[in-house]
C-alpha cells in the first residue's frame, strides 16, 4: 500500500471532470451535479486500485512529475514521430528495401521506474525502434535501421525523458552494445 | 468554395492515408514478425494521428473536436503497448529476428 497525496486528488478530479463535460457536452447545473457525483462514485471505486503498490517501492507519478515540462516532451515526440516515420516510409517504398535490421542492449539509470515506462513507451512510439523488453534496468530493443536508433545511442530521448521528472542533467544509458546475429542474442 | 479548413483537412486526411497504405505494403514486404510489427503499428501510429488531426481541424473546436482529441490520444497510448506485447510473446517464446545482412543468418532461413 501507497500514500495517496491531495494533488493526486485533486489531478484525478479534474482529468475526470474535464472528461465528463467533454463527453456530455453540457455545461448548465444540473448535468455538473450529476458530473460530481458520477465522479465521487469513480473515484471511490477506483481508491483501492490506486492505493496498491504493484511493485516494490513504487511512488506516485503526480508527485515527481514536472507538469509543466509535460506539453514540451509530448511536442518534442511529436517531431520525432514525423522524422522517423518519414524516413521508415522512404525505406519501405525503394524497390531495394534498404533494411538493416539489429537489436540493441543497453542499461539505462534513472530516478524511478515511471520513467522506464515512458522511456518504454516513446521508443516503441517512434516508427523504426520497438521495445521488446524490459528486465530490471536492461533494455532490449528492435531498430529496423541504424538512423533509426540514433536517439537512443546518443543519449536524447532518455535525456529528454529524465527532463520530465529533475532539473539534473547526467548520462542515462551504459553499456550500449549493437546485435548484428542470432549468436549473440540469448 | 475553397477555405483554408478544407484545404488543410484534405492534406492530413491524405497524408494519413499514404502513411496507412505504406504500412499495409510494409506488411507484405519485410521479412520477419519484428520488422512486420514495426510496419504494423508504427506507420499506423503516424497515419492515424495526421487523420485524427486532419478531422479536428475539419471539427473547429467544438465538443466533437475534442472526442477526436480523447481518441487519439488513447491511440497514442494502446498502440506501443500492444506492439510490446506482441514483439514480448515472440521473444519468450524463443522466435529469433532475422538480420538480412548476416549471411549464416541468411542461409538458415
Amino acid at each position: 500500500m501507497k500514500s495517496l497525496s491531495a494533488k493526486s486528488a485533486v489531478v484525478s478530479f479534474i482529468v475526470l471532470m474535464g472528461f465528463w463535460y467533454l463527453m456530455s457536452g453540457f455545461f448548465d447545473i444540473t448535468h455538473s451535479i450529476m458530473g460530481v457525483i458520477s465522479v465521487g462514485i469513480v473515484m471511490a471505486i477506483n481508491y483501492k486500485l490506486k492505493r496498491h503498490s504493484y511493485f516494490e517501492g513504487e511512488t506516485d507519478i503526480i508527485n515527481d512529475l514536472r507538469l509543466l515540462y509535460v506539453p514540451y516532451y509530448f511536442g518534442w515526440l511529436l517531431v520525432q514521430i514525423v522524422i522517423s516515420g518519414v524516413h521508415v516510409a522512404k525505406i519501405l517504398l525503394s524497390p531495394s528495401l534498404p533494411i538493416e535490421t539489429s537489436v540493441l542492449k543497453f542499461k539505462v539509470n534513472f530516478p524511478n521506474p515511471h520513467c522506464k515506462m515512458i522511456l518504454g513507451n516513446s521508443i516503441t512510439l517512434t516508427p523504426g525502434t520497438l521495445t521488446v523488453d524490459i528486465q530490471g534496468d536492461e533494455f532490449i530493443v528492435h531498430a529496423i535501421s541504424p538512423a533509426s536508433f540514433e536517439g537512443i545511442a546518443s543519449d536524447k530521448m532518455p535525456q529528454q525523458v529524465l527532463k520530465l521528472f529533475t532539473n539534473e542533467m547526467y548520462p542515462v544509458v551504459s553499456d550500449f552494445e549493437v546485435l548484428h546475429s542470432r549468436e549473440e542474442l540469448s | 468554395m475553397i477555405d483554408i479548413t478544407s484545404v488543410l483537412t484534405i492534406l492530413f486526411v491524405a497524408a494519413g492515408i499514404f502513411f496507412l497504405l505504406v504500412g499495409s505494403i510494409g506488411i507484405i514486404r519485410l521479412p520477419d514478425f519484428y520488422s512486420r510489427t514495426h510496419a504494423t503499428s508504427k506507420s499506423d501510429t503516424l497515419g492515424m494521428m495526421l487523420v485524427i488531426i486532419g478531422l479536428i481541424i475539419y471539427e473547429g473546436l467544438t465538443i466533437n473536436g475534442g472526442k477526436l482529441f480523447l481518441v487519439l490520444l488513447f491511440i497514442l497510448l494502446a498502440n506501443p503497448v500492444g506492439a510490446h506485447a506482441l514483439a514480448r510473446a515472440a521473444l519468450n517464446a524463443g522466435l529469433k529476428p532475422i538480420f538480412p545482412n548476416n549471411k549464416k543468418d541468411k542461409e538458415e532461413s
